[in-house]
């Protein structure tokens, strides 16, 4: 996968919490990541394997609104994104994250 | 081009992205959605979040799922259609080539032979049903009626068996009504 700004924040945000679920918009508020950008992002992240997908039970929904699409971190993703974030840390590309990753 | 940009930003244009953005969110976002295939899970998706969202931030968020809509929603669309297409031609060449091979079709068809197979006498009592027909024949009994409706697609997108009119023998495993059982 192509390391680009966008996919360090989110693989930061996604980090920060690697067993919790994860839904698209929390994501890009968190991540500053455009919906744009970020939605097909987690396409791609579902279809390499590193995120699960699934669906928010709707017998625990408190409020009236549809079931959320979750994300959840495989294993194989919280090794790949965290070997691409400690790659991304020692390139100067990546220097406007370090505030992040601190 | 300057009169289209004025057009573009005139008064009344202006209103009505206010007026759709702005009180009819939700309704906007449902057309945004018409681009993704059918049961693409992003529909969904993308249409549950809304309520995630504030209400002062929604115009603005819908507006951005343009971007989302175009950028992903396209591509998918065309891979869909192109798909279906696809499918609905070998539906067609399916169908095709069933109709080419009704035994009655030609006289001179490979399958003339199964036609005398379905026209001639039940077999004897005593023998099993499928004694007249030669070894490895039951398996066509399905070409043999023009009366057979159009193959059937499963919920997995594979063709299925036709299904066939009263009296005419049905496709395997069904055997032959005049069984001697």
């Amino acid at each position: 996968m192509r390391k680009t700004h966008a996919l360090m924040q989110v693989a930061t945000e996604l980090l920060a919490e690697p067993g919790g679920k994860h839904y698209g918009y929390d994501l890009a508020k968190r991540s500053g990541v455009r919906s744009g950008v970020l939605y097909p992002m987690l396409t791609r992240l579902v279809d390499a394997g590193w995120l699960n997908d699934g669906w928010e039970d709707p017998t625990t929904i408190e409020q009236r609104r549809p079931p959320r699409r979750y994300y959840e971190l495989t294993e194989d993703g919280t090794l790949q994104l965290g070997g691409l974030i400690a790659e991304a840390r020692s390139d100067a590309r990546f220097a406007s994250l370090k505030e992040r990753w601190t | 081009m300057g009169e289209v940009i004025t057009a573009f930003t005139s008064w009344p244009s202006l209103l009505l992205v206010i007026f759709i953005f702005g009180f009819a969110p939700g309704f906007a976002l449902r057309l945004l959605l018409k681009i993704y295939p059918l049961d693409d899970p992003r529909r969904r998706e993308l249409l549950s979040e809304l309520y995630a969202v504030p209400r002062l931030e929604r115009p603005f968020w819908v507006a951005e799922q343009l971007e989302t809509a175009l950028l992903e929603g396209i591509p998918l669309r065309a891979r869909y259609v192109k798909h279906k297409r696809g499918q609905q031609q070998i539906e067609r060449a399916i169908e095709i080539l069933r109709r080419q091979m009704t035994p009655w079709s030609s006289p001179s068809s490979p399958f003339s032979s199964m036609h005398a197979l379905r026209t001639q006498s039940p077999p004897s009592p005593g023998l099993p049903s499928s004694a007249h027909l030669p070894p490895g024949k039951q398996r066509w009994q399905g070409y043999w009626s023009a009366k057979c409706s159009l193959p059937q697609r499963g919920s997995n997108g594979f063709l299925y068996g036709w299904t066939c009119g009263a009296g005419i023998p049905a496709p395997l495993p069904v055997e032959p009504s005049w069984s001697t059982n």
